[in-house]
């Protein structure tokens, strides 16, 4: 008999220890060859891999239990912190997702980092790291430890975006990054605090493992009952606000795109469901707590659909294919947030699961045309790439079509959605989802005709791609034609397995209706970018709108950068002349009072006896004072 | 430590290290007075540790420094003392600060050695009978004797001459000290006068008995003092200047001070004067948590690295003492972890700038950039304590920063509004902190390139060592924290029941 427990922690600490044995090494300085990093890493990958499998496995078998462990990990002030794991179904599907992705991005790390032979170590450091965390966090048995886990993932992702420290725009962008990080990660820290306190109150409650996600229900229903409900609201709020800024939803969307210039595998991963969609597990996790409340839903409803929809037109006006990706990945989350926000809970990870795959096969298929043609990523300086490389063009058009719910996982996913809506007759959202729709698939269709349509436009030659390269976008691609379908045939028992019974036929009118849209948005870009029969509308004002990335930079700079300086510079005025005067006072006093002294000074014996009585009156004056004042001098 | 023979061989010892030193054992030779001052800070640190740990009889991590107030011995004469939990964590605290700056001042004092090593030595035992007199005179005599030590340290071994702001410090330190004085004086006479034995821990146990107005003179006394050596608001100007123009080596100093004004606040404005500290927490609780954002906007849009770090110092000193003014256990323990994190961190960061600036030749920061590329070891280092600054987990930082939320939101106080809206305001301040301190380090590390212009070099050995013995302290207490804890949670246990009595 396997003990499913013991592999798990195996599973955890791999990726660690990959990592740790790899920082050693560089700081031994201990050569050891490029394909050394490479090979421990990907061991490390594969390994977690087929135990995540494993996991998944054991969960299914055993459905309804959950794998629970936990080990106490220090005591601050008579709080004990635990390491834990609480592997349910949710996390079993994470797990398996976050475990793959990063198979696929070792496969495809090598060839790429052997471009320009940069940090190859620190590469594979930082992402055996952010494995690491990923899975503590994916897999932690209390709030405090996903905190603690989510604030580790925000360091390492400061790491990939300063990657390539030698550049100013890297500098510049990795620290907002930070920023953004770092300024919801005390937003979740906060919040956690207060409902770790306010929820261990009681006798019965303190000694349960603290802020176990077991008993939240119980924690959050205690809390409920013994707090004002504005308080309770506000942490509910602010947990909410921390997991949309981890999901870079409106206005901290710029989060993901700043980090484009970390090196591409690595980004490949920011942008998969794996990270962005931390946010959404985090809000997963709690929703017992925010179920509480329904009102706060509504903040993820409105959030969601605006990220969504001003993702998408920011999408249309860029060039760049990370940038590209990255506001694709922004939307689609921002969907899947949206319908998190109506309480479909299973909808929810169906979208970002199905959304996920495609956006990892777009990206990781747009890297590997930047390493065919020689990092060229702008895609006005592209084209004709269809015959050069027939797959990737094969497997854009896959993730595109996915993405866009034409057909494949995309259109399950977003058929369950509408399906859902159209019958609790949100028509508003309805139509602003294929609004999005009609967005997505006119963007992703005019990069695919600018990338592999007409006459190539760049100065390299195109260069043949690696197989290993090659390798993992067909299992890309293979996942992202099937998977929904899967999902959607034994939905019963997968639903099951997320917990959610409620299973709703999507209904054939709207279907069509939004294949309707999206094929609207296919015909337009092909008008436009392939037959040239039309010209693209320009609307200046969205254009410009879209160009500033709605303000939402500006806002940031505001935020965290400019309005504090102008403050700050303020103060500096404050510090430097008021305080400088107020501080000159007693110098100044001390002065007038020499002065004073010295022409005053008494000429005659008797005048100094005279000053010696009038000092010795006002002393005695105090002292009645303050024996009258408290009645006696004790 | 409840043997008197210890205590004073503990609290005397610098002092006769210093006169050997002063009084021209060594003659001038650089080396051996260096060599001398170091071995012993070493031995008076691992003396430390074996006193306040190893002579626990109940070795577990949670019992240590488990002394209180009750276990004293007392002088003859009536001259009682000895180290409480606080106090004797706090000279571990201290001494292991000196031992590092001494490690620093290898090649930071170039001149005037014999005076430096010696007056940092008489500074560190007028702390250390500070922290663990018991009588008036002594404690007023020893708090007198630091100050002057610090005025001569920092008027010989600052970068420039500052003569006025060290006066000014001086000057209020002795201000606040002279009033305190005559507030004992006046304590010293009721006290014979009710036939009470007049000493520390006397008037610790009957404050309450005396007048308002009485108490009132003694906690602004006291308040006074703390409020120049933390500093707050107001009394920051002449220590912005001196953390200016300081170099590694006095770090020890401004950081020994900060210690013992939290000491004398947490000691004698929280815990004896209990009655009036109850009036004042909401306006001490203003003021620092006005400090905390204040100070962090300042460093952040300050130019020069060294003054931008001394605002970020007091901005994180403020955290310490917002967490008190919530007068709950998990707030006084958030705050003692606070500042015993937070005092290792900025001597760690403070070595980092001070290192930087070295290289660069000013402490300018646009003249600054592109270090990684030169100093590996140094950034690597740089950007732990930074992290460790802005409370990432597995750091001290984090647990002190933990504790103090927690604490702010267990205080039975205030109404939660007034509570929701302090901590929202704390949360900026740490916000802001972390802020300046990944500005500050993507300004020195990375951006343009100032190295080529100036001999560049990477960490020095000693510096390395000890910049790693402060990484790894942090780290250990980020880890395991309950190391302190839980001596820490029986101290805060006893001022919180003082509180309900």
């Amino acid at each position: 008999m396997i003990d499913v427990l013991a592999l798990v922690y195996i599973m955890i600490f791999i990726p660690f220890l990959c990592a740790v044995t790899l920082t050693m090494l560089k700081l031994t300085h201990f050569k050891i060859p490029h394909y050394g990093n490479f090979t421990l890493s990907l061991i490390s990958s594969i390994f977690t891999f087929i135990i995540s499998i494993l996991l998944l496995d054991y969960t299914i078998a055993y459905q309804g239990y959950t794998l629970e462990n936990n080990y106490p990990i220090c005591i601050i002030q008579n709080i004990p912190l635990y390491f834990g794991i609480y592997a349910d179904n949710l996390s079993s599907i994470f797990i398996l997702l976050l475990t793959f992705m990063f198979l696929i991005t070792n496969i495809f790390s090598y060839r790429y980092l052997l471009q320009n032979r940069q940090g190859f170590e620190r590469f594979y450091i930082y992402i055996n790291f952010m494995q690491f965390f990923l899975l503590c966090f994916f897999i932690s048995s209390n709030l405090t430890q996903s905190i603690v886990f989510l604030m580790g993932i925000s360091l390492i992702e400061y790491l990939f975006a300063n990657f390539y420290f030698q550049k100013p725009q890297s500098q510049i962008n990795s620290k907002k990054v930070f920023e953004i990080n770092i300024f919801s990660d005390f937003i979740l820290l906060v919040a956690t605090i207060a409902f770790l306190y306010f929820s261990t109150l009681a006798p019965d409650t303190i000694n349960i493992p603290t802020l176990g996600y077991n008993n939240i229900n119980s924690l959050g229903l205690y809390s409920f009952a013994s707090l004002n409900p504005v308080i309770f609201a506000i942490i509910c709020i602010l947990f909410i606000v921390g997991a949309i800024i981890k999901s870079s939803q409106f206005p901290f969307s710029p989060k993901t795109y700043l980090t484009s210039l970390a090196p591409n595998p690595a980004f490949s991963f920011i942008i998969s469901p794996c990270v962005l969609s931390m946010g959404i597990f985090l809000l997963l996790r709690l929703y017992p707590i925010l179920n509480l409340t329904p009102a706060v839903f509504e903040i993820l409803k409105i959030s969601g659909i605006i990220t969504a929809i001003i993702a998408a037109i920011i999408a249309l006006k860029e060039n760049n294919m990370k940038n590209i990706c990255s506001w694709a990945a922004v939307s689609q989350t921002g969907i899947a947030i949206c319908a998190l926000g109506f309480k479909m809970y299973g909808a929810s990870i169906f979208y970002t699961l199905c959304a996920g795959f495609g956006i990892a096969l777009v990206s990781y298929t747009l890297d590997t045309i930047s390493y065919s043609t020689g990092s060229q990523e702008n895609i006005k300086f592209l084209g004709g790439l269809r015959e050069k490389l027939p797959l990737a063009a094969t497997a854009f058009l896959i993730g595109s079509v996915s993405l866009a719910g034409f057909i494949f996982s995309g259109f399950y996913s977003r058929a369950l959605i509408l399906g859902n809506l159209f019958n609790a007759g949100n028509f508003i959202y309805i139509i602003l989802l294929l609004f999005c729709s009609f967005l997505t698939a006119f963007y992703l269709f005019r990069t695919y005709f600018r990338i592999f349509e007409g006459d190539y436009r760049g100065t390299i030659e195109p260069k043949r791609v690696s197989r290993a390269m090659n390798f993992g976008i067909i299992i890309l691609l293979i996942l992202c034609i099937f998977f929904g379908f899967f999902f959607n045939n034994f939905a019963g028992s997968i639903f099951t397995l997320l917990g959610y019974n409620k299973f709703c036929a999507s209904n054939p009118f709207v279907n069509i209706f939004a294949f309707l849209v999206s094929a609207a948005g296919y015909y337009l870009a092909y008008n436009i970018y392939f037959a040239k029969r039309l010209h693209s509308l320009r609307i200046k004002f969205l254009r410009k709108l879209a160009s500033k990335h709605f303000y939402m930079d500006a806002f940031i700079n505001i935020l965290f950068n400019d309005g504090i300086i102008f403050i700050s510079k303020i103060l500096a005025f404050f510090e430097k002349y008021i305080l400088g005067f107020i501080y000159s006072i007693p110098n100044l006093i001390t002065r007038i009072i020499s002065y004073l002294t010295v022409k005053f000074e008494p000429k005659s014996i008797k005048a100094q006896f005279f000053a010696i009585i009038l000092w010795l009156v006002l002393i005695l004056l105090l002292t009645s004072l303050l024996y009258f004042k408290t009645g006696v001098i004790r | 430590m409840d043997n008197f023979p210890n205590i004073v061989i503990f609290t005397l010892m610098p002092l006769f290290a210093g006169v050997l030193i002063f009084f021209g054992l060594f003659k001038n030779n650089t080396i051996v007075i260096r060599r001398f001052a170091k071995y012993f800070s070493s031995l008076y640190f691992i003396y430390a540790a074996f006193e306040f740990f190893g002579r626990n009889t109940n070795s577990e991590f949670g019992s240590i420094f488990t002394n209180s107030f009750y276990i004293l011995s007392k002088y003859t004469g009536g001259i009682s003392s000895g180290f409480d939990t606080i106090g004797s964590i706090f000279a571990l605290l201290v001494s292991f600060l000196i031992l590092i700056c001494f490690i620093f001042a290898k090649s930071t004092i170039n001149l005037k050695q014999r005076l430096f090593y010696s007056f940092v030595l008489f500074f560190e035992s007028a702390i250390m009978t500070l922290l663990s007199s018991q009588d008036f005179c002594i404690f007023c005599a020893a708090a007198l004797f630091s100050s002057v030590c610090a005025y001569v340290l920092i008027f010989n071994f600052s970068s420039r001459k500052i003569e006025k702001e060290t006066k000014s410090y001086l000057l209020l330190n002795s201000f606040a000290l002279f009033f305190l004085c005559s507030a004992f004086a006046l304590v010293y006479a009721i006290l014979k006068l009710n036939g009470i034995e007049a000493n520390i821990l006397n008037f610790a146990y009957s404050s309450s008995e005396l007048s308002g107005t009485i108490q009132l003179i003694l906690f602004l006394a006291f308040l006074l003092l703390s409020a120049v050596k933390i500093p707050f608001f107001g009394f920051h100007k002449p220590m912005s200047e001196i953390i200016k123009n300081s170099n590694t080596a006095l770090a020890c100093i401004f950081l020994s001070e900060f210690i013992l004004g939290f000491f004398i606040f947490i000691k004698f404005n929280m815990y004896v004067l209990k009655d009036i500290f109850q009036i004042f927490t909401p306006i001490i609780a203003v003021l620092s948590i006005f400090n905390l954002c204040y100070f962090a906007i300042l460093a952040i849009g300050e130019k020069d690295l060294k003054k931008s770090f001394g605002y970020f110092c007091f901005s994180q000193s403020s955290i310490a003492i917002c967490a008190l003014c919530s007068m709950s256990i998990e707030g006084i323990c958030g705050a003692i972890f606070q500042c015993i994190s937070q005092s290792l961190i900025l001597l760690g960061l403070f070595a980092c700038y001070c290192f930087a600036s070295q290289i660069f030749k000013t402490t300018k920061l646009p003249f600054m950039g592109a270090l990684a590329t030169y100093a590996p070891k140094l950034a690597a280092l740089c950007f732990i304590l930074s992290l460790a600054a802005a409370g990432i987990p597995f750091t001290s930082g984090f647990v002190a920063k933990f504790l103090c939320i927690l604490g702010g939101f267990s205080t039975q106080i205030y109404s939660q509004n007034i509570i929701w809206i302090c901590n929202l305001f704390i949360l900026s301040g740490f916000t802001l902190s972390a802020f300046y301190l990944i500005k500050t380090f993507q300004n020195i590390f990375f951006g343009l390139d100032e190295c080529q212009s100036h001999k560049t070099t990477n960490l020095l050995r000693h510096r390395f060592f000890a910049l790693s013995a402060v990484t790894f302290c942090i780290i250990i207490l980020g880890i395991v924290p309950h190391i302190l804890t839980g001596a820490i949670t029986k101290y805060a246990d006893m001022v919180v029941s003082s509180f309900l009595m």
